[in-house]
C-alpha cells in the first residue's frame, strides 16, 4: 500500500474515510450511553432495594418518573454528542443551555 | 407495509400474559437511536432548511417549485436543490444521522431481540393461549406457489436485511424494539418529528365518508397495524387483507387473534390478482403502500381494486405526499429516501399523481389533502361510480 504522507505522519485512512470514522464515533456514543443507562438503573435499584443482581439490572424496564428522567438525560447526551459539530458556531448562552437540556433564564441573565 | 409497531396499548388485557421486554443493553441501545433521530430531525433539519432558504439558488428553486409555470421540470428542480443542500455541512450531518439510525435499527435491533429469543417465544405462546378470538373467526391462506414479482424479491426495504421475510423475529423486533424506542419519536422518512404513527392510522381511517362498512379490504396489509385501526373505527366491518410476505401475514394473523378481532388474510400479488370476487367490498384502505410499488404496478393494482369494489364503494389511501405538495427543501428530504433507505420506487411514485391513476382506473370524486405536518399523512380518496360506463351501455 502506498500510504500518503501528511504533516502529522502517514495518512492511512484517507479523507474519504471521514464517514467511517463518524460511524465509529456513533457506535462508541451508543456504547457509552448503554453504560450510562446501566449506571442510572443500578443506582436506582440500589437506592430502592439496597442490593441488586446482574439479572435484575438486565431485566429492569424503567417506568414513570424514572423513565422520564432517563429520557431527558438521554436526549441531553445525544444533543451534546451529535450536536458537537454545531457547538463550534451555535454559541449563544441560550443555545449552550438548550443543548445541555437546561431551562433558558431571563433575557437579562443571558445578556440578550 | 409494516409489522405492528406497538403492542403496549390499552386493548391488551392487563395481566393476560407475562410481560416481555428487551434487556437493559438492548433497550438502551435502541433508545439512544431514538434520541439521535430526534436531534437530527428536530434540531439539525430546521437549521438545514433555513440554510437552504437563505441560499440564493435555494430560494430561486423554492419559488420555481411553487410557481404555476415553473422554468424547470420537477426532476430538474430536485436535482438542483439537492446540490444546494449537499453544499451545506448541517444537511450532510443530518442525513448521515438519518442513515446511521436506519442502519442501526437492525444492527442493534437484531442482536437485541435475538438475545431474548427464548423469552419472546415463551411470551408469544402464553399470549396465544390467552387470546380472545375464536380460531374459526379469522383465516390465513398462504400460497407457496405464488409468483413473487421481480420488482419485489430482491429489495431490502428500509435497509432491513433479507427484506420483509429475512428474519423470523422481525415482528418482535418492531413491536418491542424499533417501534416503541425509535419509530415512536417520528422524524424519519415522511413521518414528522413527534408524530404519533398509531394516531395517524386512526385519523386516516376516519377519512372514510360513510358511518358504517360491511366489508373492508386492504392490499399490502402487512402485520395488520392498519386493519387493527380499521376495526377500532368500524367494529362491524368484516376485514380482509393481502400481502406478498408470508412472514408479515403470519405475524398479522397472530396479532389479530391476540387483539381479539377476526381478519381474513391471504398471500397474493394484489396488482395482478387479489383472488377476490367482483364487486365484493364496500371499502378499501391502503396505508404506506403505493410508494413501495413501481408506478406500473400501482396502475394495475387500482384496476384490480376497482374490480373487487361494489358500486358506490369508497377507497381511502395514505401515502407520502407527492413532491408537488411539499416545499422544495422537503422534496429533497423525501427524494433522499429512494437511494439511501432502500425505497427504489419512492421518488418515481412521488413524481406521479395517485389522483390521476385512480381516475384512469374509473374512480370518481377523487380528492387529495394532508392531515398532518409536512403534508403527511397525505390522503387520497375516491369512490367507485354507482354505475360504470360498461353497465350503463348494457
Amino acid at each position: 500500500m502506498n500510504t500518503p504522507k501528511t504533516d502529522t505522519g502517514p495518512d492511512y485512512l484517507g479523507p474519504e474515510s471521514v464517514t467511517d470514522v463518524a460511524r465509529m464515533v456513533m457506535a462508541l456514543m451508543s456504547e457509552v450511553w448503554i453504560q450510562r443507562d446501566r449506571q442510572i438503573v443500578t443506582e436506582y435499584l440500589l437506592e430502592t432495594q439496597g442490593a441488586v443482581t446482574r439479572q435484575e439490572i438486565d431485566d429492569f424496564v424503567p417506568t414513570g418518573d424514572l423513565a422520564e428522567r432517563i429520557a431527558a438525560e438521554r436526549q441531553r447526551f445525544a444533543n451534546l454528542v451529535a450536536g458537537a459539530p454545531i457547538a463550534a458556531t451555535q454559541r449563544s448562552v441560550s443555545q449552550i443551555l438548550e443543548r445541555a437540556g437546561m431551562d433558558v433564564p431571563t433575557a437579562r441573565a443571558t445578556g440578550t | 407495509m409494516t409489522f405492528l409497531t406497538r403492542l403496549d396499548d390499552g386493548s391488551l388485557k392487563e395481566g393476560a400474559a407475562p410481560t416481555f421486554a428487551l434487556s437493559q443493553r438492548g433497550r438502551a441501545g435502541l433508545e439512544i437511536l431514538g434520541a439521535i433521530q430526534t436531534f437530527s430531525s428536530g434540531t439539525l433539519r430546521p437549521m438545514a432548511a433555513a440554510n437552504f432558504e437563505e441560499n440564493p439558488q435555494g430560494r430561486m428553486l423554492g419559488e420555481d417549485h411553487a410557481s404555476a409555470t415553473p422554468a424547470f421540470s420537477e426532476r430538474e428542480r430536485i436535482a438542483k436543490a439537492r446540490t444546494v443542500c449537499e453544499g451545506d455541512a448541517i444537511y450532510r450531518l443530518e442525513r448521515f444521522f438519518q442513515r446511521y439510525v436506519a442502519e442501526e435499527n437492525f444492527n442493534r435491533g437484531i442482536p437485541a431481540i435475538e438475545e431474548r429469543r427464548a423469552e419472546f417465544l415463551a411470551y408469544d405462546a402464553a399470549m396465544a393461549q390467552g387470546s380472545d378470538a375464536a380460531p374459526e373467526a379469522g383465516s390465513l391462506t398462504l400460497a407457496e406457489d405464488l409468483a413473487i414479482p421481480a420488482w419485489f424479491a430482491p429489495i431490502e426495504w428500509h435497509l432491513e436485511p433479507g427484506g420483509w421475510d429475512g428474519y423470523d423475529l422481525y415482528g418482535a423486533l418492531f413491536a418491542f424494539g424499533v417501534g416503541p424506542y425509535v419509530f415512536s419519536k417520528g422524524g424519519y422518512a415522511a413521518v414528522g418529528i413527534g408524530d404519533d404513527i398509531v394516531g395517524q392510522r386512526l385519523k386516516t381511517i376516519r377519512q372514510f365518508p360513510k358511518d358504517s362498512y360491511a366489508r373492508i379490504y386492504e392490499p399490502g396489509c402487512g402485520g395488520v397495524s392498519t386493519l387493527k385501526a380499521v376495526h377500532s373505527v368500524f367494529p362491524e366491518a368484516e376485514l380482509h387483507g393481502a400481502d406478498l410476505s408470508p412472514l408479515l401475514l403470519k405475524n398479522g394473523a397472530r396479532m389479530a387473534a391476540r387483539f381479539g378481532f377476526p381478519v381474513h388474510l391471504k398471500q397474493a400479488d394484489c396488482a395482478t390478482d387479489t383472488g377476490e370476487a367482483d364487486a365484493s367490498f364496500d371499502g378499501v384502505i391502503t396505508y404506506a403502500l403505493h410508494h413501495e410499488l413501481p408506478p406500473k404496478a400501482n396502475r394495475a393494482l387500482f384496476a384490480e381494486l376497482f374490480r373487487i369494489m361494489k358500486p358506490g364503494a369508497d377507497i381511502v389511501i395514505s401515502d407520502p405526499p407527492p413532491f408537488r405538495a411539499v416545499s422544495m427543501f422537503h422534496a429533497v428530504i423525501l427524494d433522499w429516501d429512494t437511494l439511501h433507505r432502500e425505497e427504489p420506487f419512492f421518488s418515481p411514485v412521488l413524481h406521479e399523481s395517485l389522483d390521476a391513476m385512480l381516475e384512469e382506473a374509473g374512480f370518481e370524486a377523487v380528492e387529495s389533502y394532508a392531515i398532518g405536518q409536512d403534508q403527511y399523512p397525505w390522503i387520497t380518496r375516491a369512490r367507485k361510480p354507482e354505475s360504470t360506463a360498461v353497465e350503463a351501455q348494457a
